[in-house]
């Protein structure tokens, strides 16, 4: 993601104003009713990230979007079927132990959280494919955020890279073993896997604390190149959009109903 | 476990943040204590942090706008507390809410209060109450990773349910009740993995490194004490 985030245009763009800018537009699209301010937060937060990464987005970062999206859709389906039983039905049934019961509200409500689910992705996407974490740090360092926190965000970002490779050939040697044969050796080995990587990263932490100590470290990673300062437009910019959102949001209620696009297809 | 971006209500949003800060703040605090005493153990934090990472982000979809995972956190807890493992929940879930589209900034108070202090304080309970019957660190770790694990998602059914009939004015038993169940179905057998594979991992510690359970033992239940 680094390295993403080191080729990318926004590099150079302040890290607490492209913060600021997102929180606004994930806020403003939450307290708003209107489907639509969500639908504009989702195109912004396209274009940002299409500007960032020149849509050259990793295969990883594309299958964990991919799965967030998965995990969208069934969290969003879910709140369509809970609908409040005292409203009539736009269906209604039991799969399993799940009773159905989804309503015009419930099916509403269930898009405009769906819309707000994926626009915070691609807009919490376009903040990470542009920031380098260790630009990130420094952002918090400038607001006086206790300095042990920003060193543990930097070296938590570190280890859990090193873990995860770690794991991965633990996974990869115990599947050469046979290890996946039979659902009991499968979570031995995965369990072993994991209790090894714990351990492994015991020993790297004495090594990495004396290798960290041999070059002077004392809590801080110096940046060659500082991230810039926030200038006062980034303010104006972001928090001038979401009162423009938000006030466009008053009025957009309701210009897009779900329901009604669907009735046809589902015969409501 | 995490619940996405923007399926919160916004009241709901603030009334996680509000209740998660308490414990963050006490956690920076007794963070700083433990690492201005003992600097070594700077490593053994971040470490567990990653840890945390790593294994919360081995992700299940799961049929409730939620995904399963085993959670990491009571090793954390055990070694630290729930304030400092508040701190380092935090952290994870900040990371992947920005790496990995998992979880959000919307949602970060009502993840971290599920992942980052009920569920562990349940499982530092657990781990108090068998280490006091006198109980080894394979059978207390055990306990403490799995009630932690278990009790996360308990919470974050709460969560969810509670949105739901705030939003659509759905019946909270039956809409927790379909929470709970879709979980259990990969959480339990994930909460017995997870409790092992801690427990191997105690096991280890407690030969190779005796005295680092000395001060897990020491370490206060209450989460708003800044004791070391």
């Amino acid at each position: 993601m680094d390295e993403l985030a080191y080729s990318s245009r926004m590099v150079d763009w302040a890290p607490l104003g492209k913060l600021l800018l997102v929180m606004c537009l994930l806020i403003v699209g939450l307290i708003t009713e209107s489907i639509v301010v969500p639908m504009i937060t989702f195109v912004i937060g396209i274009l940002l990230m299409a500007y960032s990464t020149n849509m050259k987005i990793p295969l990883i970062l594309s299958l964990a979007i991919g799965e967030a999206i998965l995990i969208m859709i069934i969290g969003s389906g879910m709140i369509s079927i809970m609908g409040d039983p005292n409203e009539p039905a736009l269906w209604e049934g039991q799969i399993l132990w799940f009773k159905i019961h989804m309503t015009a509200t419930s099916f509403n409500k269930a898009w405009i959280i769906f819309i707000r689910a994926i626009a915070g992705v691609t807009l919490m996407l376009s903040f990470a494919s542009s920031t380098p974490i260790p630009h990130l740090a420094q952002a918090f360092r400038s607001l006086h955020f206790p300095s042990e926190i920003t060193e543990l965000i930097v070296l938590i970002y570190r280890y859990a890279f090193l873990l995860l490779e770690r794991f991965l050939v633990m996974i990869d040697a115990a599947q050469c073993r046979l290890g996946y044969n039979g659902s009991l050796t499968a979570m031995r080995s995965y369990g072993g896997a994991m209790a090894g990587t714990f351990i492994f990263s015991m020993e790297m932490a004495e090594k990495s604390e004396a290798a960290l100590a041999c070059r002077n470290y004392n809590g801080y990673f110096p940046i060659y190149r500082p991230p810039r300062k926030m200038s006062v437009m980034w303010p104006i910019v972001a928090i001038g959009s979401a009162v423009v959102l938000y006030v466009f949001g008053l009025y957009s209620v309701g210009w897009i109903d779900m329901q009604q696009i669907f009735a046809p297809l589902f015969g409501w | 476990m995490h619940i996405m971006e923007g399926y919160l209500d916004p009241m709901w949003c603030a009334v996680w943040f509000v209740v998660m800060i308490p414990f963050f703040v006490v956690g920076v605090i007794k963070l700083r204590k433990i690492l201005a005493e003992h600097p070594e153990q700077k490593m053994t934090v971040a470490l567990s942090g990653a840890f945390i990472f790593l294994l919360s982000s081995l992700k299940l979809p799961s049929v409730t706008g939620s995904s399963s995972h085993p959670t990491g956190t009571g090793i954390a807890v055990v070694f630290y507390g729930v304030g400092v493992c508040s701190v380092l929940a935090t952290i994870v879930l900040l990371f992947q809410a920005l790496l990995l589209a998992h979880g959000g900034f919307t949602t970060l108070g009502a993840n971290c209060v599920s992942m980052g202090i009920i569920g562990p304080l349940c499982g530092l309970v657990l781990w108090k109450l068998i280490r006091k019957a006198n109980a080894g660190v394979f059978i207390s770790m055990f306990v403490a990773a799995a009630i932690a694990d278990l009790m996360t998602y308990v919470v974050t059914a709460i969560q969810m349910t509670l949105n739901v009939v705030t939003s659509t004015g759905a019946d909270f038993a039956s809409s927790f009740i379909d929470f709970m169940s879709v979980y259990a179905v990969t959480q339990i057998p994930l909460a017995i993995v997870e409790g092992l594979v801690l427990a191997m991992f105690a096991q280890y510690l407690s030969t190779a490194k005796p005295e680092i359970f000395g001060i897990a033992d020491e370490n206060k239940l209450n989460p708003f004490s800044t004791e070391v």
